[in-house]
């Protein structure tokens, strides 16, 4: 795809409108357009750059684009170009397959906090594609409890309730046990990724001492001040501070040992980033490998609280503001 | 009719429109689809129609089918026509009336809401015509 196609995209999103990309993905038969093939649909229902195809196909694909505008959902159709009276009219001989991804408006969150955090929040929620209307309230908070006021309005805003991931979609077993608070000792990240990256910012932001354990680790993806650690094959040399806060995101590749032996160790959180299914997976795993229930049932598997995370710096500030509700400040 | 009678029997209107033409000393209504490019043109007079059509294959097999209903009726009877073809173009709708039996394979279009304004462009210009 052309620069100019890129330049639009951006220029658009600069500009805090919404559009909507269209892309061919797949063609059985004849079409016109090409795997690849993309255009860009304005709010009104114009083609404004590119090309999936004319006449019929062109207003089947626009008609589309809209109602994905509106619903803020992303949708494959599929163009039938080759029945004449029951397809799109237009007997090309082929099938196109068109992935359409709504681009919205950023999203609108308005958070209360202390006047000195409003440049801090407001590059955060910038980062996140949000957009922050900040209220300065005379109270006197730290970063902790700005972030954490940030990611409950973002919870409110998207109508979720504000609490853990782990019990709201009642993952077995249900509940944190006797979770106590404690005075948080390093932030361990366990993995390699997108989510251990910003979540190692969000720990730096926060001055807290914080180790990455993870494989292939790049240091220029990291802040200097965290301690980046490459993993063994035999867990060798992985070690957890007592009272640390332990997110593991090695993704089902010995998430349960690292839970297990961070349990072990005293960690005061210890958090599993994974879907629903998985969470319960690992959880039944650990109850096999016999690990108490009462140490089973303070994992949080899912890691975080409620926001219905749309991108990874979401899914990190939604764990860091679960750590922030648990520890001692 | 069969789902490939249907697609025939609608295919011999796209591929040979009836009564295509223009008339003198007639009223012309014009209705065009700004979505898709759709235009229909509709010459009445009492007793006569003639259309020209440039659009999609559903849009010229509709009106086709539309001037051979409508020709040789009273405007009166005409508007009755339109609202009923409107009405049953509606998503949902249940019986298609018998006065439009001969319109029955256009049932389908309106099961695709793309395609019931190509299938209503000839009514629109039908009435502008009369009015």
């Amino acid at each position: 795809m052309s620069s100019e196609f890129y330049q639009l995209v951006k220029n658009l999103k600069d500009e805090n409108v919404p559009f909507a990309i269209a892309t061919v993905i797949a063609v059985k038969g004849s079409a016109s357009a090409r795997p690849g093939s993309k255009a860009i649909i304005s709010q009104d229902g114009k083609n404004i750059f590119g090309w999936v195809g004319g006449g019929c196909a062109e207003s089947f694909v626009i008609k589309n684009a809209k109602e994905a505008m509106e619903d803020g959902l992303t949708r494959i159709i599929e163009a039938d170009l080759d029945d004449e009276i029951f397809g799109l009219g237009m007997p090309c001989g082929g099938v196109m397959s068109v992935y359409i991804e709504p681009q919205l408006t950023r999203e609108k969150i308005k958070v209360s906090s202390s006047a000195d955090l409003e440049t801090p929040l407001k590059h955060i929620a910038e980062n996140m594609g949000l957009s922050l209307s900040f209220e300065k309230n005379s109270m006197k908070e730290s970063l902790e409890e700005g972030l954490h006021s940030m990611a409950h309005s973002i919870a409110m805003a998207r109508g979720v309730p504000f609490i853990s991931l782990k019990e709201n979609r009642k993952v077995f077993p249900q509940g944190s046990g006797d979770q106590t608070a404690f005075q948080l000792s390093e932030l361990l990240i366990i993995g390699t990724g997108r989510i251990t990256e910003e979540m190692a910012r969000f720990g730096v932001l926060l001055k807290w001492k914080v180790r990455v354990y993870g494989w292939n680790l790049n240091p220029d993806l990291y802040p200097k001040e965290v301690t980046l650690e490459e993993s063994d094959a035999g867990f060798e040399n992985f070690n957890v501070k007592k009272h640390s806060a332990v997110l593991v995101a090695s993704h089902h590749k010995g998430d349960q040992d690292f839970i297990r032996l961070s349990t072990e160790k005293g960690a005061g959180w210890v958090g599993l980033i994974s879907s629903t299914k998985r969470a319960g997976i690992i959880l039944n795993l650990l109850s096999e490998m016999k690990m108490p229930p009462e140490n089973i049932a303070k994992v949080f598997a899912p890691a975080g609280l409620e926001m219905n995370c749309k991108n990874p710096t979401e899914i990190a500030l939604s764990c860091i503001s679960q750590i922030i509700e648990l520890k001692k400040s | 009719m069969t789902p490939d009678q249907e697609r025939d029997y609608l295919l011999d209107h796209v591929r040979n429109p009836r009564n295509v033409g223009e008339l003198s000393d007639a009223k012309m209504g014009e209705c065009k689809n700004p979505a898709c490019g759709d235009v229909v043109k509709v010459f009445f007079k009492e007793g006569d129609i003639k259309i020209k059509v440039s659009g999609c294959t559903i849009c010229i097999a509709s009106a086709s089918l539309m001037s051979e209903l409508v020709k040789g009726k009273s405007p009166t009877k005409i508007q009755e026509l339109i609202f009923l073809m409107r009405e049953s173009m509606k998503p949902g709708s249940a019986e298609w009336p018998s006065e439009l039996h001969t319109l029955l394979p256009l049932k389908r279009m309106r099961e695709s809401p793309m395609k019931i304004p190509c299938t209503l462009v000839s009514w629109v210009a039908m009435e502008r015509a009369i009015l």
